[in-house]
Parts: structure tokens; sequence; C-alpha cells
């Protein structure tokens, strides 16, 4: 940590990290009621638990993201963030309000919160991932406006890397991404239109520029690797996301109304949409194999492999395994899309937001890499944690196979309740995964709490060669 | 320097592989307006095509590097190959 | 320098490949999607072979031969300005690369038109299939070509600049594969969208 400002950044990862554990824990109740449908009911129905999981969710990710853009603009640019102080009054804020609402879903009804936060004036809220009243979803605009300010301003006075104006630039378009959440009309069609440009427009386009951003930026510092040739791999990255992902995003538009031509164009551009992750991997591997020095921190480089690769068997191969239009129309709302989801957020987001954390806390905290002991902690919990989700993806897959077979194809469907009690064996394999998961997430956290002596950079270079 | 040919003969290649591409791009197109239809005539223009991608093949310079990329450009040009055959083959 | 060192070690004997390893790996990702384009257009056209047929007759097939003629010889003077670097002759250089960047703006010129042309036909992508294919397949074409000469343009200035020689020159044949590539990929469309029927 070379400037005094990046400090903010450690609210910032501190709040994602403690949200992330709620959300592990909703997860784990939503799990449940799965088993027992009248688990915690009907004080907290699933549909609530559910929202507040998702939503968690994405304000986690957000929030790392911020701490993200707070620690590495500064340092890229070369010069201190430009108001540090405004920056930690927008965490204050985001948390409060983040808080706020999540509170609001737990303790008012749904259609009360909704009244009483002015839906009728500007009706935006009911749809997935975009549960949020009117003012958190102001809120949320006027966070990554303050966000956007403070990093643009930065960025403006200070050095101009490629790496950190393809960050900010992704920042922009998160936040303008972030607008069709206020467009939510009658006309279904158009509905879905929109509904699927904020989420979807940010994981599969958006939000790679940022995960291959913050990728670059680690892999620079840990790897010692020129800059210029991690720049040039971020280019091509990005360029392959964007060829694939702008038109790809299409195949989420069969079968809902939209005309005809997008289950070709969907479906062939969205099967090209695992190849950046493919080549993140090739970027990943190949800027270790060529590394300069051995970094200490051992955990974040952990991170830092296992994301691509997790990335792209939960966005990339799982995502392509339901892509195709023809499959599509069998799979459509089954665990399917549930094991993709989790395995993909968790793969490419949550684990790329958990790379920055592991490689930035130690530096926040006054040295270059955790004791060997607090890193043992933290990579068993990498290991607990990816394993985990991975059976969860497998069960969920399962879970899926058995609701196309049985409620989808064949002679006599069985109705969606019947499937469901098909599957309980998956589900109970998730939750167990889920449980087995929140224990992994709890070592990596506990890793912050062991002491021991931090390991020092030693400088010694590796030899070159494979 | 990555060739240690003379540049002269890099010319005179260059020159004549683009020679080649503009004949066949006439000549398939002669044929397309003249002889609309016949399956020899599309069988000549998919040789004439694939041909066409050897040779910006050999401009992109793979030809004397490693096997893989070779292999992969093949490949690719396997899938081509098969998409134009399933174009050409089928009466029309 | 560095780039040098990496892209040396991706090849064990014969030559090292012109430009740079990551730009290969694109141009590979880069025909990936268009070979999946031209099976998926191969497929539907199989099965609607009456329509392709009819449709493609109202295709402008004068401007595409322009077009082919046009691409083909600006990557010959991509070839030529590449050679010219080679040889360390660097004005050279920068004016093949110019001719090279003119004929692509002339195909941008031509496609142009013939989009607008098209638009006053009523081809448009709910059309037909046919139509959808032959929009998609060649706007997507034309976007590259716009990306290729985008390249080519920062080669050129950087060329201006001084920033390359005989023996450091990774960048102009990192954006002369890609300039082929754009080629090679329109031969294709050329022969699949417009002539073969």
């Amino acid at each position: 940590m070379n400037f005094a400002s990046q400090r903010v950044a450690k609210p910032y990862f501190i709040g994602a990290l403690a949200l992330f554990a709620g959300q592990i824990i909703f997860g784990l109740i939503a799990g449940m009621q799965y088993l027992d449908g009248s688990f915690l009911f009907p004080a907290f129905p699933f549909s609530v638990i559910r929202t507040v999981h998702t939503n968690l969710l994405i304000v986690w990710l957000l929030m790392a993201f911020m701490g993200a853009a707070y620690y590495i603009v500064p340092e890229e640019a070369q010069t201190e963030l430009h108001s540090p102080r405004l920056a930690l009054l927008t965490f204050w804020v985001f948390l409060i309000a983040g808080v706020l609402t999540i509170l609001g879903y737990l303790f008012v009804p749904y259609s009360q919160l909704a009244a009483m936060t002015g839906n009728a004036i500007l009706p935006t809220m009911g749809r997935g991932y975009l549960e949020q009243p009117l003012p958190t979803k102001i809120g949320i605009v006027l966070v990554a406006l303050s966000l956007l300010f403070n990093v643009t301003m930065t960025l403006a006075k200070g050095r101009k890397t490629s790496l950190n104006i393809v960050l900010v630039a992704g920042l922009w378009g998160l936040a303008l991404l972030f607008l069709p959440a206020f467009y939510f009309p009658v006309d279904t069609v158009k509905a879905s239109y929109s509904w699927w440009w904020v989420v979807h427009g940010w994981v599969e386009g958006d939000w790679e520029l940022i995960l291959s951003a913050l990728l670059g930026f680690i892999l620079v510092r840990m790897t010692g690797v020129d800059r210029e040739i991690i720049e040039k791999w971020m280019y091509i990255i990005i360029a392959m996301t964007l060829i694939s992902g702008i038109i790809g995003i299409g195949h989420h538009y069969y079968y809902t109304g939209a005309p005809e031509y997008w289950i070709w164009l969907g479906s062939i551009f969205s099967a090209m949409e695992p190849v950046p992750f493919l080549m993140l991997v090739v970027f990943a591997v190949r800027m270790l194999i060529s590394r300069r020095h051995e970094y200490p921190n051992h955990a974040a480089l952990l991170w830092a492999i296992g994301t691509p690769v997790m990335a792209f068997l939960g966005a990339g191969f799982w995502g392509f395994m339901i892509t195709l239009a023809p499959v599509q129309y069998y799979t459509h709302g089954t665990n399917f899309t549930a094991a993709h989801g989790h395995l993909a957020f968790f793969g490419a987001y949550a684990m790329v937001s958990l790379s920055i954390i592991s490689y930035a806390m130690p530096h926040l905290r006054g040295r270059m890499a955790n004791s060997l002991r607090a890193q043992r902690w933290e990579m068993t919990g990498f290991w607990i944690m990816v394993i985990s989700m991975f059976v969860i993806a497998l069960a969920l897959t399962g879970a899926g196979i058995v609701t196309v077979f049985l409620q989808r194809m064949g002679e006599h469907p069985i109705s969606f309740m019947g499937v469901q009690y098909q599957e309980r064996v998956f589900f109970w394999i998730r939750e167990v995964a889920g449980f087995t998961f929140f224990s992994g997430l709890v070592a990596y956290l506990t890793s912050f709490f062991v002491g021991g002596d931090p390991v020092a950079a030693h400088g010694a270079t590796v030899p070159r060669g494979r | 320097m990555h060739h240690p040919s003379p540049v002269t003969h890099d010319i005179q290649h260059a020159t004549m592989v683009w020679g080649l591409l503009v004949g066949m791009t006439l000549c398939s197109f002669y044929l397309s307006t003249q002889l609309a239809g016949l399956r020899l005539m599309s069988a000549i223009l998919t040789l004439a095509i694939l041909k066409a991608a050897w040779i910006a093949f050999d401009y992109m310079g793979l030809r004397r590097t490693q096997l893989g990329w070779r292999l992969a450009m093949g490949l690719w040009l396997a899938m081509v190959a098969s998409a134009i055959a399933l174009s050409c083959f089928l009466p029309g | 320098m560095d780039t040098e060192t990496l892209t040396r070690a991706d090849t064990t004997a014969t030559q090292p490949l012109p430009g740079d390893f990551a730009i290969w790996v694109f141009i590979f990702a880069e025909l990936t999607v268009f070979g999946i384009l031209f099976t998926a257009y191969a497929f539907a056209r199989e099965s609607h072979l009456a329509l392709f047929n009819m449709e493609q007759r109202l295709l402008d097939r004068q401007t595409a031969l322009a077009n082919t003629l046009l691409l083909i010889t600006s990557s010959y003077a991509m070839v030529r300005s590449v050679l010219a670097i080679r040889a360390d002759q660097i004005a050279r250089c920068i004016r093949w690369l110019l001719l090279a960047m003119g004929l692509g703006c002339g195909f941008v010129v031509l496609k142009i038109r013939e989009f607008a042309h098209d638009a006053t036909l009523g081809i448009t992508l709910s059309h037909n299939l046919f139509d959808m294919f032959y929009l998609s397949l060649t706007f997507f074409h034309f976007m590259h070509v716009i990306l290729g000469l985008t390249i080519l343009a920062s080669v050129t200035l950087r060329a201006l600049g001084g920033h390359y020689n005989a023996s450091s020159h990774t960048g102009v044949e990192s954006a002369g594969a890609y300039w082929h590539m754009v080629d090679l990929l329109w031969v294709i469309l050329f022969a699949l969208v417009y002539v073969i029927h």
C-alpha cells in the first residue's frame, strides 16, 4: 500500500465479508425450506428468504468492487484518492441503506413495503434481484455516482494506465447498466428486456471487464510480469467478452415474445461466451509460469488462479450446457439454472472479490502477506468452499435433470410438486454441502484473526522455464 | 529478423499469392453467374475457396510454425469446409 | 523485449509465431465464432433451401466482388508493410499501411452503401431466415473490419512515432495477422453467402 487514502477500502472489504456471511446463512435457510416447507413459516416465507439471499449477493459484490476500486485506482494512478472522506461517507450510507432494506424485506410484508416506499410513484419493485424499494434504488445510484466521481477525479489527476482506465470504464458501465432497473413497463416483453440488461448485462458483459481488470492488477503485482503483456491479454479478453456477450445476452430472449431471430443469434453468440473465460485461464496460468519472483502471499495466488478456473466451469461450462435454444426449451427455470447461477456467481465474481481482498487486506493491515498459519487457514477455507460449491452445483444439476425428464418430457409428466418430492435427495446433498461451505467460510474468516509472524518478501527470483 | 529468406523473394511470393486470390475470386464469381446449380461447378468452387483459405493461412504466417497452431488452423478449415460442402452439395 | 522471450517460449522448434501470442489466441477465438456462424448458416440453408436460393438473388453481387478485391488487395498491402519493416524501411512500411487502411475504408464505404440499399428493399433481421443470416454475418464482419482498421490506425501512429524497426516490430505483425483474418473471413463469407447457390 503506497497511499494513505487506500485505507478507505478496508471498511468496504470488511462490510462485504460480513454481508457475504449473511448471504450464506440465508442460503442455508432457503435450502432448509426446500426440505421442509414449513421451516420458519409464516414468519419468514421462502420468497422473502430467497430475496434476501440474492440481494445480499449483489450488495456484497458491489461493496467488494467498490473497495477494490478505492484500493486500486489510487495505486495505479500513483496519487491519493480525490476524497477519502466522501468514500468513507458513501460506505456508511451504502451499508445502512442496505441493512435497512434487508430488514424491510424481513419484517414488513412486501406489498406494504412497496406502499410505504412510494412504489406507486414509479413502480420498480417486484422483479428478481431488483426487489429493492425505490429509495434504495435511488440510493444505489447516488452511491455509484459518488464512487464514479471519486475514482474518475483520481484517475484524471494521476497516471492513466490501461488497467485503471478499464477498471473505471467498467465501473461506469456498472452504473449505467443499473438504470434499466427504473424501467418496469406493464408490457411484459419490454419489461423482460430491461430486466435482463441489469443483472445479466453486468455478469456477462460489464462485470467481466471489472473481473479482468482486478485479476490483471493482482497478477501485475504478484508475478512481476511486464505490465504491457498483462494489459494486452486484458484487452483481447475484453474484446472477446464484448463480441460474445453483447449479442449473447439474447439467450435470455428466447420464448419471451422477442423476435424469432434471437433464437439463432442468442444461441450462436452465447455459445461463445465461455471463450473469454477460457482465455482468462490461459492468461492466469501463463502469467504464473512466467513470474519473475515468488510472492509471499500464497493464499492470494491460489485465489487468483482458482478464480478463472471456477469461472470457466461455472459461467462457461455450466452456462453452455443450458444456453442453446433447443436445450433451454426443456431446462428453462429448472435447477440447472440454479446450478449455473451458483457456480458462476461464486466462481467468477465472489472469488475475484475474495482474491482482491486476499491480496489487499494484508497490505491494508501493514504487511505484505499474512503468517503462514493464517495462510493455511485461508487456503483451507478456499478448498472447502470451492469443493462445497462444486457439490452444490452438481446436486442442483442432478435435480435439474430429474425435472427435465419427469416434468417436461415423456408420456406422463409429473406435477411440479411431485417432481420436487422426487428430488429430495439432491436437495439434501445441496443442504449438507451448504453447511460445509459455511464451515469453509468460517475457516476463511478465522484466518483474519490468526496471528503469527507475517511472511516477508524474500525477493528470491524463480528460475525461468517450464 | 524472423525470416532468413531475402525480402525480394518474399515480395514475389506475396504478389503471386495476391494474383492467385484475385484470379480465383473472379473465376468463382464468373462461375456463379454463368453456371448456377451445377454440382460439379460447386465442387470446383469448394476447392477454390479451400485453396483461398489455405493461402490466407500462408499469409497469416502459420506455414512454418509450431504443429499445434497448424493443427488448430487445419481443424478450423475442416469445419468451414464442411459448412461449404453442406451448402454446395445440396441440389438447388 | 519481454514479449519476444514469451513468444519464443511457445514455439519449440521451427520458427516463432509472427506477432504476439495473445493476438493468435484472439484470432482463434474469433475464427471459432465465425466457424460456428458458418456452420449454423449451412444447416439453416439445408432446411430452407428454396428460401435461401430465392433470397440470395436479391443480393448485390457486384459490390461484394468489389469488396472482395478491395480486402484481398488491402491484405497484400499489409504483407508489403510487414516486409518493409523487416527490412528496416520505416517510411515504406507506413506508406503500405496507409494504403491497406485506404482500401479497408473503401470496403467500409461500399458496405455502408449496400446496407443502406438493403434497408430500402425491406431486408431486415425479422424479414426471413436468410436475411437474418445475411445481415448478422455481414454486419458482424463489418464490425471486425472497423476493429481491424482501428488496430491498423494505432499501429500506423506508433510507426510514425518511430516505435518499430527491423528487430522489434511485433505490433505490425500482430496487426497484420489480425487484418489477414478479417480478409480470410470475408473470402469465405463472399463464397458462402453471395456466390454458392
